[in-house]
């Protein structure tokens, strides 16, 4: 994975300014901007870290979960075998919870545990736990569950319930399709993709003195979980706690499900009156937690004949499954995309998500933004070929400027670093020297005699080059931030120690490096000087959660002020600077912590019920230009190489940023060719390693990140976000180089071998 | 999964008598690549489980008396494509067992236990087929020896009978101007099983003709198989671009394949055909060796 060119993962300001072509932001101190290692790596290298299933709790039991087995049933009863001896193990369903049955989020529609209805396969009916996994397994499968089979609704385009339907858009879009010279029209499909995090999910509950609860997990949003448990288990607040473990990896995959997992684990260990520990096997973490959301574009796309885009109107379906979960809100993000990053006077994006009888699609890297863009990309790249424009032409005639107005109506004042990331890209990888040549060899191969494809040993491949460009809004959509009004504190305690105090959790990412940097620059201290305060909810503030690219942008902003605030009040009491009187300043004044509650970005406006406004405070934007060999007999596709450019405000450590870029690819690269989960009758058909895969190293393409920086004013910082956005541009380019290798078009994630030869041929049947 | 009991066999006259004694109740471990897998995902469920590491001298490569080379059933597949008499004698082998999964499987699994086990999508099975091997048993009744090419009778199904140990295979060395070609089509990541595997094996004769051949297929049947017509349209002619294309379509039709996450079963018949047609090109091709 070097980089071809130049080290963008380079460890210095320096480089950095110079790959941005712009001084260094003017806040450049000695922290922010350098590639300090991660905090938690060396324990997680050692083996020394402690993931859930390593902490020893004496006296735990072990929990396991009875699912259904059909899409859609009546639950009429559960029957226990009498043969087995009951009094080994604690059972509890439906009947036996104390609070609310529902798994709070949106809509709390969704049981903890069946109490009447079965929606979809793996939905949990039942929860077991004994001393022993054998014996607790052996339980499980004593139980018989009762059912009445009803009809399941498994296609989303032929459900009729929606959990959210929006329409979005300006200007009149059917007149300027009218008016347009050539209209282009479009449907793509994307399937389920696991988000595949290397922990599977692990809970353990242990039940405190005062009837409430303590759980340790995996997880990524602690007070998610908590609001959960509470209300489940009809406590109050203060009586669960929530402790966030080391968790490896999320990906979205850890947003939804600990909440149900932790549930379910109280439950046990309140009825058990002991520990339970709930640790999923890769089996049931990928036959049972949420996935990213199979979806339909459909794009009219209307263009004038010297290539202006004058109107376009799209259709979003996405599957939500049985329940709400966030569906809602993923589709809002990818609505809003849905149209690319484009000016575009008349737009109209209408889309729903629909509830099927299947596991229910939850949060994934991108949140509904990966699905919309790779319609909304791929269309842009058969525009192009309508029109015999370049794809690289064509955006930059397209991409937003400062000034642009989005699909919802907000006006681009600043940080729009479309046009830099597609020079870039496109001078990084000689996009258009290197398509000059594929269309050279395209040519030769369309004018040889038929009989001429035996002249290779192994059959005929093409080369192709392709190119893609994306948006990502950072931060919760619309008027989220303001409602969750996210608090972050830093602190200089009573035995002089800097502490960030903040549920922002560290999946893997590099959350506490990067905020430790963001504050110790604030301050003006080394960052071995600042330490993180343990993600415990007892001790730590709810900043939100760890979600949609808002953790360096938004609770870094919050902590930056607080850090200010804390920097004023011990520099007025000492008169010397931070750096070297906070410790001396401990002595006399003791524990001091400033705590900063989000209030808006200034000028961000956004009407929820119109779906108008100013969507998000700021976006991020990426290119990527991906070469690919395509074997003509087979249809293997081999992504080689893959450039991506990625503008992000500014980047605060330059390894962990490129390590997002190229994980993220990587992950959009499978996206594209392999990742497919196959489902029949509502259940998944490979739910297990041996036949979901993801592209190993050997796998991987080359390749090279690129970070740019155009500041966003209303952080302190300049940042904006970037775990998602690497997300949204892969697999679109991956999709532009299989055309431009083979003249043919995938409509449908993933190009699997199968489905590039079918292309392939259904092309050569029309010649 | 319920607690089984674990013997560790001394020898294998032992590994024969538990055997006996608990029919249907014990299963052999042999690297356990795949039966632990099974034992997850309940597929098996014994009461004993006899383990074979613990015999001596069962992972042994020689090469005997009449030449052949002898591989002990117990011998990991890292040892066999490491091993110096497989490297000089059977290069191929020592290709094919050094493409199976990952390092840590090859380090682990038996070729014993790969053959045993009869899953068709294995890779060692078409290549042993190629070069004609048989394989050696114990069991109540005796010793015996098994052509290979006997051996699969069934998705994991084979002509041992109840009580019977694999205990090694044995391979003649072939000449050296006996050419071989294997391939593995693994579109989606090097560690996944094969979509298709060929192995094609050519006797040439100096008039240009091919004297006999070998064209044998895996993960696309129930067993792995030969594509006899496929052979037979070869076999004494002297090899064209047009001969070999309609043998590979020959041995596309031969094949049964399943519909799995790795295509259709339209799709890997026509992918027989291509990847048939590419071996045997491969190992008609001039003196170059490819890998």
């Amino acid at each position: 994975m070097a980089p071809r060119r130049g080290d963008s993962r380079a460890d210095s300001r320096a480089d950095l300014a110079a790959t941005v072509g712009r001084p260094p932001a003017a806040s450049a101190g000695t922290v922010v901007g350098r590639s300090l290692p991660r905090r938690e790596g060396p324990a997680k290298l050692t083996g020394a870290a402690r993931y859930t299933d390593d902490l020893i709790v004496p006296g735990a039991w072990f929990g396991f979960t009875l699912r259904s087995t059909e899409a859609h049933a009546r639950l009429l009863g559960l029957e226990l075998d009498p043969a087995f001896d009951w009094s080994r193990v604690v059972v509890v369903t439906a009947a036996e919870i104390p609070g609310e049955n529902v798994v709070h989020l949106m809509a709390d529609d969704q049981p903890a545990l069946v109490a009447d209805v079965i929606r979809h396969v793996a939905e949990p009916v039942a929860l077991v736990a004994a001393a022993d996994p054998a014996t607790a397994r052996a339980a499980r499968d004593a139980i018989r569950l009762r059912t009445e089979p009803l009809p399941a609704i498994l296609d989303p385009l032929a459900s009729e319930r929606a959990f959210a339907r929006y329409e979005i858009g300006r200007g009149d879009v059917e007149a300027g399709l009218a008016a347009a010279d050539l209209v282009v029209e479009g449907t793509y499909r994307v399937g389920y993709q696991e988000q595949l995090y290397l922990e599977p999910q692990a809970m353990i509950a242990v039940p405190g003195e005062d009837r409430g609860v303590t759980v340790h997990g995996s997880l990524q949003c602690p007070y998610y979980v908590h609001a959960a448990l509470a209300r489940a288990l009809g406590l109050a607040g203060e009586q669960v706690v929530v402790i966030q473990e080391e968790t490896g990896g999320g990906f979205g995959g850890k947003e939804e499900y600990p909440s149900m997992l932790a549930i379910h684990a109280s439950l046990l260990a309140l009825r058990a009156g002991r520990p339970v520990r709930i640790v999923y096997d890769r089996h049931e973490d990928v036959a049972a937690t949420t996935k990213r959301h199979p979806a339909v574009v459909t794009h009219r796309t209307g263009v004038t004949r010297d290539g202006r885009l004058v109107a376009q109107d799209v259709d979003v379906v996405m599957d939500a499954g049985a329940y709400a979960t966030l569906s809602p809100v993923v589709l809002s993000r990818g609505a809003i995309h849905a149209a690319g990053p484009y000016a575009c006077p008349n737009v109209r994006i209408r889309a729903r998500t629909m509830a099927t009888n299947t596991p229910p699609n939850g949060a994934f890297r991108g949140f509904g933004a990966p699905q919309t863009e790779f319609a909304a990309e791929t269309q842009v790249n058969r525009v192009a070929e309508a029109l015999g424009v370049s794809p690289l032409e064509l955006r930059r005639r397209w991409a937003y400027r400062p000034g642009d107005v989005t699909p919802t109506g907000q006006v681009l004042r600043e940080s729009v670093g479309a046009g830099v990331v597609l020079e870039r890209v496109a001078e990084a990888a000689d996009y258009e020297p290197v398509r000059a040549r594929t269309a050279e060899a395209r040519m030769a191969r369309a004018t040889r005699p038929a009989g001429a494809r035996t002249d290779r040993l192994d059959g005929r491949t093409a080369h192709g080059i392709g190119l893609a460009l994306a948006w990502h809004g950072a931060g919760f959509t619309g008027a989220g931030e303001r409602f969750l009004a996210s608090v972050a504190g830093v602190e200089r305690s009573a035995d002089g120690q800097v502490l960030v105090y903040t549920d922002s959790t560290e999946i893997g990412q590099g959350a506490r490096t990067v905020l430790s940097q963001l504050v110790a620059e604030a301050l003006g201290v080394p960052a071995e000087a600042v330490e993180v305060a343990p993600g415990d909810t007892s001790v730590v503030p709810n900043s939100g959660p760890t979600v949609a690219s808002r953790t360096t942008m938004v609770v870094g902003g919050l902590l930056i002020r607080a850090a200010e605030r804390l920097r004023a009040d011990v520099e007025a009491r000492t008169g010397a600077p931070f750096a070297t009187s906070y410790r001396t300043d401990a002595a006399q004044a003791g524990r001091v912590r400033f705590d900063e509650q989000f209030e808006g970005y200034p000028g961000i406006v956004w009407d929820d019920a119109t779906h108008r406004g100013d969507a998000y405070p700021a976006y991020s934007w990426a290119a990527a230009v991906a070469e690919v060999d395509v074997d003509l007999d087979t249809g293997e596709v081999r992504v080689g190489s893959v450039v991506a450019a990625d503008e992000i405000g500014r980047v605060v450590n330059p390894v962990l940023a490129a390590g997002q870029v190229e994980g993220g690819t990587l992950q959009a690269v499978g996206y594209a060719t392999i990742e497919e989960l196959q489902a029949r009758d509502g259940r998944y058909l490979n739910d297990r390693l041996a036949t979901y895969l993801v592209p190993t190293a050997v796998d991987a393409p080359r390749i090279e990140a690129i970070l740019l920086e155009e500041p966003f004013a209303g952080a302190p910082h300049r940042a904006k976000g970037l775990g998602e956005l690497p997300m949204d541009v892969g697999a679109p380019a991956v999709i532009d180089a299989i055309h431009d290798a083979t003249g043919a078009w995938i409509a449908e994630l993933p190009a699997t071998p199968e489905r590039v030869l079918a292309a392939l041929e259904a092309r050569e049947g029309r010649r | 999964m319920r607690p089984f009991s674990y013997v560790p066999a001394a020898s294998l006259e032992e590994a024969v008598g538990v055997l006996a004694r608990h029919g249907d109740e014990a299963h052999l471990l042999a690297g356990g690549t795949s039966f632990v897998l099974l034992l997850q995902q309940g597929l098996v469920d014994p009461g004993v489980v006899v383990g074979l590491s613990s015999v001596p001298g069962l992972n042994t490569i020689e090469r005997d008396g009449a030449g052949q080379l002898r591989i002990g059933a117990m011998a990991t597949l890292g040892r066999i494509e490491g091993d110096p008499l497989v490297r000089d004698a059977l290069p191929c082998l020592s290709e094919v067992v050094g493409r199976v999964a990952t390092v840590r499987i090859r380090n682990q699994a038996t070729i014993g236990g790969n053959l045993a086990h009869a899953d068709p999508a294995q890779d060692p099975p078409p290549i042993l087929l190629a070069l004609d091997a048989v394989v050696e048993a114990i069991g109540p009744s005796g010793r015996r020896t098994i052509p290979l090419d006997s051996f699969f009778v069934d998705v994991f199904e084979t002509a041992l009978a109840p009580g019977e140990i694999l205990t090694a295979v044995r391979v003649a060395a072939p000449s050296p101007a006996i050419r071989f070609a294997t391939v593995k089509f693994l579109p989606r990541t090097v560690d996944d099983f094969a979509t298709v595997t060929v192995a094609v094996r050519i006797d040439p004769s100096p008039d240009g003709r091919v004297a006999d051949l070998r064209i044998a297929l895996g993960a696309v049947a129930p067993v792995p198989l030969r594509a006899v017509a496929a052979e037979n349209a070869i076999r004494g002619h002297v090899p064209d671009e047009a001969l070999l294309a309609g043998a590979a379509e020959l041995a596309r039709d031969a094949v049964d394949p399943f519909d799995d996450v790795r295509g259709s079963a339209d799709y890997k018949r026509e992918m027989t055909r291509v990847w048939t047609l590419r071996a045997l090109r491969r190992a008609l091709a001039p003196s170059e060796r490819v890998a």
